[in-house]
């Protein structure tokens, strides 16, 4: 059976344990929420099951709101002071903005603000206050965010305060514990030995998993739970996948399009109108989990097959079923048009990214390619990589950020490094000056020229040639799951669980069903997540045939163009107004 | 979860109510405009009216997708059960009409229900409070009702191939093999000719079989005649039967009295004969001695 997805998890956990908790038939009730929870009540309810279950209206904690005595509220926010402030003035003078609180904080809420909330009038009104729990945003069924993009910076740049860095990994520890909280998973924590910052970062995450699993000690009980283990690792460990090229549709999608809180905007070729069409590329759209780990070739040969199925079952005629005929199509039966406009939609979005590709991108994925694996398709060793990548360098059509990532992959693949006058030289024929320190700043990662890849697994799976790269972390996931990872690179903050406890009572007392059975295992990257790495842990997964989980995240999700955004302003000073904005890279529709 | 009540209410004790005061630099101070600080008394009413509203729609709604499901059932039980053709039918159209009457006071109530929250748009404004419940819910209820409706026609279609399949297996019993698309043909078309077309009877028979038909259709009227008149024969020979049933003892005692009476005639024919012999002789007797 395929294990239950966070989103489902989290779903009912927000359903079940928030909004259903209070309700009393025959009582409507206000939801307030503030951005964070918001964007993880998005993430994984619809509005009609909230409205559903006794709630009139969702607001915003930190819009302007109209006073509405005669309901109650539920507040769904995040204990930070903004958020507590605004509910302390909700309730600050005699007449209640609403008739009473029910408080539900995402994680633990600090004494200093509790007690603000002990000594204002909200502790009158309040009638309900619980910590949920739930502080990450569950992106995907295997994927989850912290929606924290702003920690690139604050991780890895020089300039960054120590003062703020401190908090961020506290609050970032937290989210990963009450992720943990919210799997009941109590997983050994392991670090990659080499940079402090994961050695602080794990440090944090243990010390607040503790204090989860005093507050709720089933946390990591469970036959196979012993087993489970979370891996924190930092970005700078494989710089190469967020500069590669992928060539599968959900990588390439992000990557190439524009495409803003996963809404992917196009126009309809349709009957005349041509009118913008926006969809939302998530998990409720079925056709997009079956195609966003293919290669671009499988999908668009994939999507024609399946659309030729359908057409035939229903009996439309499917000499070419391109897009004008699906529109004609559409026309004439009104009742399977939901089903067509998802496939005319990726039939779209494969056929935007197969025209990018086209134009410009061959020749680049080709070198990029033989770079990092460093041997060309046949398997022979890459002689002299500099004459490769010249003429990519000199080619005016390709876009400046292209060519810096040439270049970086080049210097990756140069295992002594690379000289300052023939960096010069190269960034000089490339027309790139203007991003030079993109380059710079890259050494901040802690990856420095000189430091060499890990030794790479064979893989004789790679069927496409322009595809032959897998991530890193894969390996890294299945040597976890197969015991093989070496402790003095990536020791263990606490023993690990002794293995006699999982060989009791293996038959009976099965944990609930909502719950994965087997062991989990739990990656959380510092510093962003790349789709590539999203679809290894899917991968994986499903070479374990279910018994292990592979779940990652990270603070955000990276699309290369984002990548070199942040690192090109890693020099500069932290912007102090960043704290709650929304990155366009990562999170969901509103 | 962890539940903090019982600490707050604890902490709230044991400090006194202080007055927080917020200086006005507070940056984060929710700010205040002019028109949203009323009270709303008058809304209140408003909003009730909204939810009385929605909870009936959503009952309708339930109700609805009830209705939906079992209207699925039955169709599946078109292909197997061995109840009579024509009563699952009837069921089936029963909820169908049922679903389509409840799906059309749905679409007007959801209508009403669109036309108030622009009513109240127009009246307080659009961000106001009530106009937005009444937006949001009239789009969740909007939506669950394409949601039902969804629902409905997919198993309105499923019925649709439940009885192609149907069809396909009388006409595979009677001994002609159709492929879906066949059936598919003739129901688009409103022609059912592909029974003539490889089947029983030819296309170039049809005069023939139209001649056949005229000579069965009298042939049966005959037989109904004959039928009639033989039923006729047979209430005759009924009643035939309960007159003699009736009279039957009536002929046995009339044969018996006449038995007897014939051989009390008989047996009185004797006896004048005798009485006549003995008359003569007597008579010739007694004339003799004269």
């Amino acid at each position: 059976m395929a294990p239950i997805g966070l989103k489902t998890i989290v779903g009912e956990k927000i359903l079940n344990g928030v909004i259903k908790s209070v309700r009393k038939d025959g009582e409507w009730k206000v939801l307030i929420v503030d951005h964070m929870s918001m964007r993880i009540l998005s993430s994984c309810c619809k509005m009609s099951d909230i409205l559903a279950e006794g709630v009139t209206i969702v607001e915003d904690l930190n819009k302007s709101r109209e006073p509405i005595s005669c309901l109650e509220a539920i507040y769904l926010i995040s204990p930070v002071e903004k958020s507590v402030r605004a509910l302390i003035n909700d309730f600050k003078d005699s007449a209640f903005t609403y008739k009473a609180a029910h408080i539900f904080f995402t994680d633990t809420c600090p004494d200093n603000l509790f007690n603000e909330i002990a000594r204002s009038r909200v502790s009158k009104a309040a009638k309900t206050l619980k910590e949920i729990n739930v502080a990450f945003l569950p992106y995907e069924s295997q994927v989850f965010s912290l929606d924290h993009p702003t920690s690139f910076h604050s991780f890895y740049s020089p300039k960054s305060n120590q003062d703020t860095r401190n908090k961020m990994i506290e609050s970032l520890a937290e989210q990963i514990a009450t992720l943990c909280d919210t799997l009941k998973e109590y997983p050994a924590i392991r670090f990659r030995n080499g940079s402090d910052r994961n050695a602080k970062l794990a440090e944090e995450v243990y010390q607040h998993l503790n204090a989860h699993k005093a507050d709720n000690p089933s946390m990591g009980e469970g036959v196979n739970k012993g087993r489970s283990q979370l891996i924190i690792v930092d970005r700078g460990f494989d710089p190469i996948s967020p500069l590669l090229h992928e060539l599968t549709f959900q990588a390439m999608a992000y990557d190439l399009l524009d495409i803003q809180k996963d809404i992917y905007t196009y126009q309809t070729t349709g009957i005349g109108n041509s009118k913008d069409r926006e969809v939302l590329l998530d998990e409720d759209d079925e056709l997009w989990v079956q195609l966003r780990h293919l290669h671009i070739a499988d999908v668009s040969t994939k999507v024609t097959e399946l659309l030729t199925t359908f057409c035939e079952s229903k009996r439309m005629c499917t000499d070419n079923a391109n897009i004008k005929d699906l529109s004609q199509m559409l026309k004439k039966m009104p009742q399977y048009q939901k089903e067509l406009s998802m496939y005319s939609t990726h039939l779209h979005l494969a056929e935007a990214c197969m025209k990018k590709f086209k134009a410009s991108l061959h020749k680049l994925c080709e070198v990029e390619q033989d770079l990092v694996m460093g041997a060309n398709a046949e398997g022979e060793p890459l002689k002299d990589a500099m004459k490769s990548i010249v003429p990519v360098l000199l080619d005016n059509e390709v876009s400046a950020y292209n060519k810096l990532r040439i270049i970086l992959l080049f210097i990756f693949h140069k295992k002594k490094g690379i000289g300052e006058e023939n960096l010069d030289k190269l960034i000089q024929h490339a027309n790139v000056i203007a991003d030079r320190n993109i380059i710079t700043n890259f050494q901040n990662l802690g990856f420095n020229s000189g430091t060499t890849l890990p030794d790479r697994k064979q893989r004789a799976d790679s069927t496409y040639q322009l595809s032959r790269w897998t991530p890193i972390l894969k390996d890294i996931m299945e040597n976890a799951i197969e015991d093989k990872l070496d402790k003095r690179h990536w020791p263990f903050i606490s023993d690990p669980v002794p293995s006699s406890r999982f060989k009791l009572r293996w038959h009976n007392n099965r944990p609930p069903t909502e719950y994965h059975t087997g062991p989990r295992l739990i990656i959380f990257v510092i510093g962003g997540l790349t789709h590539s790495e999203m679809r290894s842990a899917y991968e994986v997964t499903r070479a374990y045939a279910g018994k292990w989980e592979v779940l990652i995240g990270s603070s955000h999700i990276l699309t290369p163009t984002g990548f070199l955004n942040d690192l090109k302003i890693l020099d500069q000073v932290p912007n102090p107004s960043c704290e709650d904005n929304a990155d366009s890279n990562s999170g969901r529709a509103q | 979860m962890i539940d903090r009540l019982s600490e707050l209410r604890a902490a709230a004790v044991s400090k006194p109510p202080e007055m927080v005061q917020y200086s006005l630099e507070d940056k984060w101070e929710v700010p205040l405009q002019d028109e949203l600080t009323v009270p709303l008394f008058g809304s209140e009413k408003e909003i009730e009216g909204i939810h009385r509203e929605v909870q009936a729609t959503r009952k309708e709604l339930l109700l609805l997708t009830m209705d939906v499901k079992r209207l699925g059932e039955e169709s599946s039980r078109f292909l197997t059960s061995v109840r009579r053709f024509s009563s699952i039918k009837r069921d089936a159209n029963v909820l169908g009409r049922a679903v389509k009457t409840r799906g059309e006071a749905l679409i007007g109530r959801l209508v009403k229900l669109g036309e108030l929250s622009e009513e109240l748009a127009r009246v307080h404004g659009d961000s106001s409070v009530v106009a937005r419940v009444a937006r949001c819910q009239h789009a969740a209820l909007t939506g669950s009702f394409h949601r039902a409706m969804s629902e409905y026609n997919r198993a309105e279609m499923e019925q649709r191939e439940n009885c192609k399949t149907r069809i396909q297996r009388q006409a595979a019993i009677v001994g002609m093999e159709m492929s879906l698309g066949q059936i598919e043909e003739m129901m688009e078309t409103g022609k059912w000719d592909v029974f003539a077309g490889n089947g029983l009877l030819m296309t170039s028979d049809m005069r023939g079989a139209r001649s056949a038909l005229s000579e069965i259709e009298s042939r049966r009227r005959q037989l109904e005649e004959l039928e009639g008149r033989i039923r006729d024969v047979r209430d005759l020979f009924f009643q035939v039967a309960l007159l003699a049933e009736e009279q039957g003892c009536k002929a046995d005692l009339i044969e018996a009295n006449v038995r007897r009476t014939r051989d009390y005639v008989v047996a009185a024919d004797n006896h004048v004969r005798e009485n006549l012999i003995f008359f003569f002789w007597s008579k010739e007797t007694y004339q003799g001695e004269k």
